[in-house]
């Protein structure tokens, strides 16, 4: 297979659509969802964006510095790897309702794990 | 390290430091209010190539096609040579025509200016007047057809503006504008049938009256909400002529709502009152938010976990 996973998945188109259907697990999820109390919707999204662009493999400029600063405030508030499991799960439960096979959802996994020490400034 | 230059000075600045951030630190009083890229006030300018697509967010095309961004949004990595926005590039000179109290906290003005079709109704603009203070105002009407621009004004003890516009403006002071800004206005669709929400508290109503009348105007087909809210009866104004407006077209309804009532208008939550006027056609309509943020922050939120799509949920919060 020579095409990208990022391409395999759909692309742009894809990750504008996964988007949604990610945020909206994040939201309504209880054990994540204080986290995001009080932030603006489209910033977020806009982020997420740019998250899920890196983790689907896409040409993204992820900075690790970034991801650190990023979620600094959120360790103050108790962000740990249960929160960054959260998230890998909803990213598989997304990628899943938008037709991704397990294969590729366990290589999205593994590079949303990559980062994992990044967000909790490890 | 990242060269800056500015005003004849070399500047440089630290890791991850905005341009903004940069120059106040070398005690280059440059102005600027809200830090986040919306108030548009920290304006810059340079020749240098290329801009950041994210430093001109929101920005008129001719600002960015002159090399305009905003000195908050900017973290350079080369080189940039500074300059001051252009006054005649950026901004222009009304006068102002009217200038009435629309209730308890809110005042009205009219602008005569020139070049009224590049002012689109709903974005906002930078009204500053001759001490130099400037403020965010979104147009509430369509100035094009109505000859001026109408902004509403929420009276505050404390605002430098307001306090200026009620005690020492009048009819014919001149001021000057810089805009228009910002993502919320009626966008023409070639099939105009989805539902359109327009939810906004206190001034937040301004953009909301321009985007109704806007698609009024283009003859949308889908069915327009306008949901005003207040904490009081006393917030609510503009509540005759946009009952008129209702009662002209069959698919505008108008809902004012208060926390609190003296019986005047129906007492409901805003919040309540949005998720209980969704379209049937979720995915398809379009939601505009105003007004100050904390309220416009959990509005997005609700509607957007009612089923609305991000990007048909549009907003410029009030800071």
């Amino acid at each position: 297979m020579s095409e990208s996973l990022f391409e395999r998945l759909g692309g742009q188109n894809a990750v504008n659509t996964a988007v949604d259907i990610f945020y909206r697990k994040m939201l309504t999820d209880d054990r994540v969802s204080h986290f995001f109390d009080d932030v603006d919707m489209e910033q977020q999204i806009n982020k997420q964006k740019g998250f899920l662009t890196m983790v689907f493999g896409g040409p993204n400029n992820y900075k690790g510095k970034d991801m650190r600063e990023g979620h600094r405030h959120l360790i103050k508030r108790g962000l740990n790897d249960t929160h960054v499991d959260i998230v890998i799960e909803h990213l598989g439960a997304t990628l899943k309702e938008l037709g991704a096979n397990d294969k590729d959802i366990q290589e999205v996994a593994a590079i949303a794990n990559s980062v994992r020490d990044d967000v909790l400034d490890r | 390290m990242t060269e800056l230059n500015y005003d004849g000075r070399i500047l440089h600045s630290i890791e991850d430091e905005s341009v903004l951030d940069c120059l106040l630190r070398n005690k280059v009083d440059y102005p600027h209010a809200c830090r986040s890229g919306v108030c548009q006030a920290c304006l810059i300018k340079t020749t240098d190539k290329p801009i950041n697509a994210i430093w001109q967010d929101g920005l008129p095309d001719t600002l960015k096609a002159q090399g305009y961004f905003l000195a908050c949004q900017a973290k350079p990595t080369n080189t940039l040579h500074l300059k001051k926005p252009d006054t005649a590039e950026c901004e222009q000179e009304a006068i102002i025509n009217g200038l009435t109290q629309l209730n308890h906290n809110v005042i009205r003005i009219e602008l005569l200016t020139e070049n009224l079709k590049n002012w689109i109704p709903g974005q906002y603009l930078n009204l500053m007047n001759p001490a130099g203070v400037s403020r965010s105002y979104s147009i509430a009407n369509i100035p094009q057809q109505e000859g001026y621009i109408e902004l509403h004004i929420k009276l505050k003890e404390d605002g430098l503006m307001s306090q200026w516009l009620q005690n020492t403006a009048t009819v014919n002071t001149r001021v000057h504008i810089r805009g228009p800004f910002g993502k919320c206005y009626y966008i023409k669709s070639h099939k105009p049938s989805f539902d359109m929400l327009l939810v906004g508290t206190g001034t937040g109503l301004a953009p909301l009256l321009a985007i109704a009348k806007s698609a009024l105007n283009e003859k949308h087909q889908g069915k327009i909400t306008l949901i005003h809210g207040g904490s009081q009866d006393s917030d609510i104004y503009f509540d005759e002529a946009l009952q008129t407006l209702a009662s002209v077209y069959d698919n505008f309804d108008y809902i004012p709502c208060v926390l609190k009532t003296n019986g005047r208008y129906p007492e409901a939550s805003i919040f309540n009152k949005t998720l209980s006027h969704l379209s049937p056609n979720i995915k398809a309509m379009q939601v505009y938010v105003c007004g100050p943020s904390d309220t416009t922050t959990q509005l997005k939120t609700k509607v957007f976990l009612a089923g609305v799509p991000s990007q048909n949920i549009f907003s410029d919060a009030f800071i």
